[in-house]
């Protein structure tokens, strides 16, 4: 079976700086697959490869076995790649609804002349988005908060507002960067289950950036480890867990080692 | 509630000219070809937060090219109006492109340097546009009728204007204008979600002209008589001023702006030359005291009420 999302030789570099150097892994259709590491790994950087914010200086990166490299960012987002970002982007002056709208863009097919004379292709496409934007704040718990402006939520709703508008693009691979950062226990516990929900019935592939050991080590089918731009380790969980370059460079010392 | 009051308000634009006396349909009027070029701003830098010192300049294209494809080939404002205002529109959408290579202020200051080249070429180009010393407007004409009286002109300006404000409450609900308001607040959150960015940001300077040189084709129809100093940076600075002090996010906001600005001058009579000072508080208050504008202030009352 083709990977999901196949990273190959993948390298950028900033001036003199090597941010990522010869990085290639998978992941696997329908799986949860984190990426790992210190401060400054690379981490972030390798999701801003994926989704067109930066240009590789050398390598490649399929999904679903056709290139990415070199598509704008808004044209991998239409082949079905989402995201959330580190320090949210939300839209911040609008509702929470109106961003989940704003992430059905692609979805809706009517034009200026149509908005206008409020013709029925319009009202039938703006319901039909409004009862999908209903379904996935439901979906993330965010029922009650629909008319909030987004800037006013707190951070942990932003977050999962972040989730609701990604999923509103219809993606099949799923970019996370570190949405358990700073969630209280039970948030995080709520979090695991949302992404294996979304895993176990969307059949979503998820590239998790995260952290917090707990959360990745209980939801990950497989996981990546970078450090200082290099593939330290892939493997399983529990192999990685085990692995002792891996505790030398980032579980031993980390703070929310498992 | 307010519904009530803007079929009210509605009602009354269209019974204004059996009672009042012409100049007050006049100034009316004008305050709806100036609703309509301002509508423009609020899309563009409203809505999709570019801001552009160049809607003298569309509006300069609509008001030249109407009067002038009326002029040469004889073509009825209803067919050179459109054209024109298409015209610029293409052009706003090929501005709105150059944001690829210079983007926020330096954008502003592209936007302005536009502005000035074209009042330049008005000035210069003295075989297509009478050059400094003006251009006569050939009233417009329908059916072998003229239509020059305030009341005809105002018959067919008010409409404009009210269409103007329903396409800017339009876009509040429409993927078009959530997609120029997320560019505004994250162009990497918009590009995340599969909105491109560029065109968006070229198809809002595009509607934005569209309505400057629509605006301002009926700004020639009212005028008669055009001159390249109309159409300047000063000019456009000015009609920023009104959307914002309208209120840059309300629908009503330009139409609000442009009562002010219009009437102002005219109640203060011989003060009238303190105007630019006057406007230049009003702005500065504006930002201090209440910056989502007078359309702002008036959504907090009705809210309340
Ligand atoms: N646009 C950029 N210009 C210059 N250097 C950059 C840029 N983006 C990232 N870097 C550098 O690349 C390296 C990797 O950064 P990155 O943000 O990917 O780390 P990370 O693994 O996400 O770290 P963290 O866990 O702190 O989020 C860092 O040294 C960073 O300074
Ligand atoms: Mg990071």
């Amino acid at each position: 079976m083709t990977a999901t999302l196949h990273v190959e030789r993948l390298g950028i570099r900033f001036g003199g700086l090597v941010a990522l150097e010869d990085v290639s892994f998978s992941v696997a259709p329908g799986s949860i697959h984190a990426v790992i590491g210190p401060n400054g790994a690379g981490k972030t950087t390798l999701i801003n490869l994926i989704t067109g914010l930066y240009r590789p200086t050398s390598g490649r990166m399929l999904l679903d076995g056709a290139p990415l490299s070199g598509l704008a960012s808004h044209r991998i987002a239409a082949r079905g790649v989402a995201r959330s970002f580190q320090n949210t982007e939300l839209f911040t002056e609008l509702t929470a609804r109106e961003n989940v709208l704003a992430g059905l863009h692609r979805h809706l097919h009517y034009g200026l002349a149509e908005t206008v004379l409020r013709l029925p292709r319009w009202r039938h496409a703006e319901r039909e988005a409004a009862a999908q934007a209903e379904a996935l704040l439901a979906r993330v718990g965010l029922a009650d908060q629909a008319e909030v402006a987004a800037g006013d939520l707190a951070l942990g709703q932003q977050r999962r507002l972040e989730l609701a508008r990604a999923l509103a693009t219809g993606p099949r691979l799923l970019l996370l960067d570190e949405p358990a950062a700073g969630l209280r226990a039970a948030e995080a516990e709520d979090l695991v289950r949302v992404l294996r929900d979304l895993r176990d019935t969307l059949g979503l592939a998820i590239l998790l950036v995260d952290h917090v050991m707990r959360v990745v080590m209980q939801v990950s089918d497989r996981i990546t480890v970078l450090h200082h731009g290099r593939l330290l380790a892939d493997d399983l969980p529990e192999a990685i867990r085990r692995n002792p370059q891996v505790i030398a460079a980032y579980l031993g010392g980390a703070p929310h080692a498992a | 509630m307010p519904r009530a009051l803007l079929l009210l308000a509605l009602a009354g634009l269209v019974l204004l000219p059996f009672q009042a006396p012409s100049h007050i349909t006049y100034l009316v009027a004008l305050i709806g070809t100036t609703t309509v070029i301002v509508a423009g701003l609020a899309i563009v830098v409203g809505l999709a937060g570019q801001i552009s010192i160049a809607q003298a300049g569309f509006a300069a294209i609509g008001a030249y090219g109407s009067a002038q494809l009326a002029n040469w080939y004889g073509l009825p404002y209803w067919l050179g109006l459109p054209a024109a205002a298409l015209v610029a529109a293409l052009v706003g959408y090929l501005f709105g492109l150059l944001s690829l290579r210079v983007a926020d202020h330096y954008l502003a200051l592209t936007s302005m340097a536009f502005c000035a080249i074209l009042q330049l070429l008005l000035v210069h180009l003295e075989d297509w546009t009478g050059g400094a010393v003006g251009l006569a407007v050939p009233p417009a004409t329908l059916g072998g009728f003229t239509l020059d009286k305030p009341v005809q002109l105002y018959a067919f300006i008010m409409p404009c204007a009210v269409f103007a404000t329903w396409l800017l409450n339009s876009l509040r609900h429409a993927k078009l204008g959530r997609a120029f308001a997320a560019l505004r607040m994250s162009e990497v959150g918009a590009a995340a979600v599969g909105i491109p960015v560029l065109h968006h940001k070229a198809l809002a300077f595009a509607l934005s002209a569209f309505l400057g040189a629509w605006g301002g084709g009926l700004f020639a129809l009212q005028t008669t008589y055009l001159d390249p100093a109309q159409f300047g940076i000063l000019e456009s600075v000015r009609l920023i001023a009104i959307a914002v002090i309208g209120g840059l996010l309300n629908p009503l906001g330009p139409a609000i702006g442009a009562t002010i600005f219009v009437l102002l001058p005219e109640m203060m009579g011989g003060f009238g030359r303190y105007m630019t000072l006057v406007f230049s508080l009003a702005l500065l208050a504006c930002l201090v005291l209440a910056p989502a504008g007078l359309g702002g202030v008036v959504h907090r009352l009705w809210k309340r009420a």
